[in-house]
Order: structure tokens, then sequence, then C-alpha cells
């Protein structure tokens, strides 16, 4: 019998749901292994029982979370797909302000639909088994984990900050050159992607486990990196996980 | 008066979560109510970029799509440039052209290949087409692969670019690296070329319905950049004077903006409109397509968009191989100088689903104060209710009380403008 998977959008910009075909597109001999049950987006948008679901989105509004809770129901495995899922993402960044602001600044009418007050990853509302960080989530990682499901392996995300892939790559440190490069507290596995294309490390695969913030900020002084814009950088991706208040206060900067 | 209703509850093969709502008059088959409701939830991203960096913005407002990145990163940088009252060197343009093209050409590939092809053969997904014509439709997956690889190799990453900053890029590939790709994109077009002759007599559908159509005009390319809008081929307007003749209106059904015309008529953006304005200007291998539906052209007939997107496609895969074979560029960006004060641009590029628009304002911080974001999808909405009124008023061929066909076939009507959801829902309108 091939392994049943489900594919859902939640609020996001379904990017992580098209690098999921993205990936089964490299790879079409996969689908004698696999079935897709569930697919808006392949012509298949019924709930159904699956082995695998793969969630991208955050919650944020009462619907994302009713339908959440019932692909938890009928799930054995989740796996939160992208940084809306892990960390709720650019969802969240109008959390920055409140709803109330934010409805006065709307022409003449409400939300038709109901939202919450805040966006929430996924992996706050439900258990979650794996986690596949990204914005976008990362066509090779997402076919690194088809294979090891495949071959009944457990797959673990790569330890250790995207410095290690950017020195690997020899590329040139864009924290000695003042930027708010967020590359040593992230973790890797994007090999170093937007620095080599010359854009600083914004955080999107969420913090390395084993973060060290007091050198980190050691070096960020040392390059005189705008410490304010530093937390702005963090503001985009991060605004969900404690990282982001922590160095706020050791900074003290507001 | 007879009324009665049809719901779809979730559209599927569309990207992003939508539904439709009719009211119908079965006595004398008339559409009272036809609402395209857009259920996704809304991110606020023109307000939450307040505040923000212009060097940021265009990779933020990237994150409004997931199939669309590219254009609006480009859109975003294009209109913050106009603010900042910088004009780019012409091999950065072609540059940026090859990407909104190969974007484009993304998205209409995904669209015929996966979304819209079962319905040209009542199956319900890809996967149970006929063998001769699934094996034709993997050579698509696979052309579409490797457009995939041209844009990460370009941009860093297909879905959300890592380059694209006001002034330019940040970083380019090496010239060696840009040519071995083109070269190598010149042995997809027999696939090509090959799918449209299986598919181009399906896709003729007839259907004449009256409606306006609009694209990016500049009268010597087919235009995927331009400061001018281009209306039924008969007049051009400036991009100062978009709001004037395109309306938005936040309909109590949607979290999706919707644009009329001059405030009240609808309007078709997309592969069809751009064809219908600027067809003379496409290579000769797609004019020779051409010709075999000459006659049905300039048209606003929905059927014929999947098919505007197949030729389209061609037209783009020749253009971007030529221009990635010629262009040279040597530095990937112009320095940029922050306005003396608060200043105020547009920019617009033909998206996937057609004309996109932003505007935004500019502190003399280079700090982002208001944005404004209107996409194809908000355009095409009023376009596609009138589409779906039209259908079941003049052409449909059974009693309008089988729900079930009528359900299917305004699906099918609805997935031939290949609607953008996510795209739509950026934002409800918002005060300046």
């Amino acid at each position: 019998m091939r392994i049943k998977i489900a594919q859902y959008s939640l609020t996001g910009c379904e990017g992580c749901a098209v690098s999921l075909i993205n990936a089964l597109a490299q790879n079409l001999e996969l689908l004698n292994i696999i079935e897709i049950v569930t697919s808006r987006i392949i012509g298949h948008p019924e709930i159904k029982e699956a082995d695998i679901a793969f969630v991208d989105g955050a919650v944020v509004t009462e619907h994302d979370l009713k339908l959440l809770n019932e692909i938890r129901k009928r799930s054995k495995v989740i796996v939160a797909l992208g940084t809306c899922a892990t960390l709720s993402g650019l969802c969240s960044l109008k959390d920055l302000y409140d709803q109330h602001e934010l409805e006065k600044h709307v022409y003449g009418i409400r939300l038709p639909i109901a939202h919450l007050d805040n966006a929430k990853p996924i992996t706050e509302v439900i258990k979650v088994d794996y986690q596949l960080p990204g914005c976008p989530s990362f066509v090779s990682e997402i076919d690194q984990f088809m294979k090891n499901i495949i071959l009944s392996k457990s797959f673990k995300l790569p330890e250790g900050p995207v410095c290690f892939e950017c020195k690997a790559k020899g590329l040139p440190c864009l924290l000695d050159i003042g930027k708010t490069c967020l590359g040593p507290i992230t973790r890797r596995g994007c090999n170093a992607q937007c620095i080599e294309y010359g854009m600083p490390c914004w955080g999107c695969r969420g913090p390395v486990d084993e973060i060290r913030i007091d050198q980190f900020l050691e070096s960020v002084k040392k390059h005189n990196v705008d410490l304010k814009e530093l937390l702005k950088t963090m503001e985009i991706y991060l605004l969900k996980s404690n990282i982001i208040s922590t160095i706020g206060d050791k900074l003290e900067v507001k | 008066m007879k009324l009665s209703n049809v719901v779809i509850d979730v559209l599927s093969r569309v990207e992003g979560h939508g539904s439709l709502y009719l009211e119908l008059n079965s006595e004398n088959r008339s559409v009272k109510r036809v609402e395209l409701k857009i259920s996704e939830g809304a991110r606020f991203f023109e307000y939450a970029i307040r505040g923000r960096s212009i060097y940021e913005a265009p990779l933020i407002m990237s994150r409004i799509c997931g199939i669309c990145g590219v254009s609006h990163a480009i859109c975003s940088a294009k209109a913050l440039e106009n603010a900042l009252g910088i004009n780019l060197p012409k091999e950065i343009e072609l540059m940026r052209e090859a990407m909104l093209e190969l974007n484009i050409i993304d998205s209409h590939l995904l669209h015929v290949s996966i979304l819209s092809i079962p319905d040209y053969y009542g199956v319900k997904t890809f996967l149970e087409l006929p063998s001769n014509v699934k094996e034709k439709v993997i050579n698509i997956i696979k052309l579409r692969n490797y457009i995939g690889k041209v844009l990460d190799i370009l941009s860093g990453e297909r879905i959300h670019p890592r380059n694209i900053i006001p002034g330019g890029f940040t970083k380019l590939p090496s010239k060696e690296k840009i040519t071995i790709v083109a070269k190598e994109l010149n042995s997809y077009i027999k696939d090509l070329e090959s799918f449209i002759e299986l598919v181009i007599d399906k896709m003729l559908i007839e259907f004449k319905r009256p409606g306006h159509y609009v694209s990016l005009y500049s009268g010597n390319d087919y235009s995927v950049i331009s400061d001018k809008i281009s209306i039924d081929s008969n007049y051009v307007v400036n991009k100062d004077e978009y709001d004037k003749y395109f309306i938005e209106e936040s309909p109590s059904y949607s979290t999706s903006k919707k644009v009329l015309f001059r405030g009240s008529e609808n309007f078709m953006v997309g592969a069809l409109s751009r064809m219908n304005t600027n067809k003379s200007f496409m290579v000769d291998e797609a004019k020779y397509l051409l010709r075999k539906i000459n006659t049905a052209i300039p048209s606003t007939n929905p059927y014929l968009i999947p098919l505007a997107q197949l030729i389209e496609t061609l037209h783009m895969i020749c253009r971007v191989i030529d221009i990635l074979s010629e262009v040279y560029i040597k530095t990937p960006r112009v320095q940029i100088k922050l306005p003396e004060k608060e200043s105020h641009g547009i920019g617009l590029v033909e998206a996937p689903r057609g004309t996109l628009y932003h505007s935004y304002t500019v502190d003399k911080e280079g700090r982002i104060t208001f944005s404004n974001v209107i996409t194809p999808t908000a355009q095409n909405t009023a376009d596609i209710e009138n589409s779906i009124k039209m259908y079941i008023e003049k052409k449909i061929n059974k009693p309008i009380t089988d729900k079930e066909y009528i359900k299917k076939e305004c699906e099918k009507i609805i997935r031939c403008y290949d609607p953008c959801i996510s795209c739509s829902v950026h934002a409800v309108i918002l005060k300046k």
C-alpha cells in the first residue's frame, strides 16, 4: 500500500505548498510509493485520513484553527512546512499593531471572516511531529525528508548555524562589514543561499539549538552593527521566538 | 420568482482559499447574485511594511504570494526606484524582464500541467489523464522544473528571490553560468510545441461576452515592464493616472479587494489581455501558433486564457533565451540616494495573472510611510463574476436546476482565470 500524503495550507502565501509540489515534480517516481489523498491544488480538497500531513501557513483565522485540529485527528504524522507553520513567519508582522489600529485604517468595512487576535505557528496549537522551516521550505530538505520516511528512517534537522555553510562556501562575512546578518544564531540547512546572493540572513530557519548569544552580541558590537536595525530584522521571522526578547533585554534597546 | 442558491465551498485546483455563491432565478434563467468569496486570512502587508527600510521591502513583499513572489519583488523595487527618482541601465532592466518572464512561465506551466488540464479530459487530477496525454504533461512538468532551475540560479530561489533590491540586484551569477543555462533551455521548446498541438483544439471553446481587457503597453515590445497601460487596444493611460481609471472597493463578502474600471465596469488582465494588446510583438514561433486562432483574437473569452498562457510561454521562453545569451552586466546595481523630502512612487509590471501595481511613500531616512498593492486577481474578480453570470444566462445548455452541472462548469470558468487568492488577500483597502 502506498503512503498516504495530505497537503494543507492555512493562511500564508502557499509558497511552501508549491515547494512541496516542486519537490514531487522533480521526483515523479515517488508517486509509485506515495499517494496524494488531500491537496486542494492537485484537485482533492476533502480532508482525509493520511499517514503524513504537510501543513503550511500560520493559524490566523478561526477557520485555520478548526481545520488544524481536524487535520491532527485525521493524520498519523504532521509536518510543519515552512516558517509560517514553525514560527508563524511573516503572518506575525501584523501583530506588531493591534487589531483595532489595523481596523481603524480599513476603509468602511469589517473583515468578513473571524480573525484571531494574534497569528500563531501551528506548533503552538497542536502536537507537530516534524518541522521543515524555511521561507519558503527547501525542496532539497523536503526531498531528503521523503526519502527518510520511505526508508522508515528518522529525520533530524541539521544542527549548527548558517555560518558553517557560509564559511564552507568561502563567502565573505556580512557582519564584518556591519550588515545585520542573523546567520550566527540561525539554524543551517539553507546552504547560505541568501548570503551567497548578497542578502544578510533574516533567520527564516529559526534559532539554532545551541545558541551563543553573548558571542553573537560581542561580534555585533565589534562591527558597529546598528542594534535597533538588528532587532527590527529579527521581527521579520523571529517575533514569536524567545530569542528576540532575550536579545532585546541584553541590548537594552527598545 | 423561483430563487435557488448554488454554493461551491472550496474551489479546488486554484491557489488559495475561495468559494462561490450564486443566487439564481430559474423562471427567467437570470443570475440575481454572483459572489466570488475569498476567505483567506488577511496578513496586512501594506500596513506592516510601514516603518521598514526600502532595502527590505521587495523581499518582504515577495511573501505576499508563493507563486508570483518574483513579480511582487520586482514591482516593489520599481515603485521604490520611482520614488527615489532612479533610472536603471538597460542591462539591469533586461535581467528584470527575463526574471519576470521566467516567473510568468513557471506559473503558467503549473496552471496548464496540473491545475487546469484535468478539465479538458473530464478527470479530477492530472494523474488520471490518458497515458498519451500524461506523457506530454510530464514533459511540461520537466520543462517547468528546468525553468525553476534557471530562476534558482538567477535569483537564489525561484519562489522568493534573494537578490532584488531598489537599484538592481545585490548579486548576480557569472556571465558564463547564465549563458550555459540559457543554451539548454532551447532543447525544451519542441516539447512545449508538441503539447500545444495536442491541446489546442480542446482549448478552443466559443463564448462571446462583452468586457474590457487591460495590459501594459510600450508600443515596441510584448511588455512586462512599462509605465503605460493599454485599455482595449484603444487608449493608453500613464501609471500616474492608474487610480483615476481603476477604482478599488472592498466587497463586504470577501477579504480581497475588487477593482472596477471607471468605478463600475469589469475588465480582464492576464495572458489573454497581453496577447490581445501586444500580439504583433511576439516572436515568430508564437505568431505561427497564433495564426490558428487568429479569428478569435482580440477576445475576452475566458476559455481562451489557458491557450493564451501556452502561446505566451513559447514567446517568453524564446525571449528569455535571447536576453540571457546576450546580456552582460558589469555592475548589478546603481547607487541610490535617499530623497530630500518624502517622495511617492509607483511601479507596474506584468505578473503571471496580469498587471501588478505597487506604490509607496518613502521618507528621508529611506523608510516606508505608505504602501498600496493592487493585484491581478483583485482586478479579475469582477470579470470572473461577469463571466459566470453571462455563462449561465446565455451559454449553458442544461436546465439551471442542475446544480451539480452548474457547479462544475462555474469552477471550470474560474479556473481558466487561474486566480491567485493568496495574492489578492494581501490586505484590504487602507486609508491614506
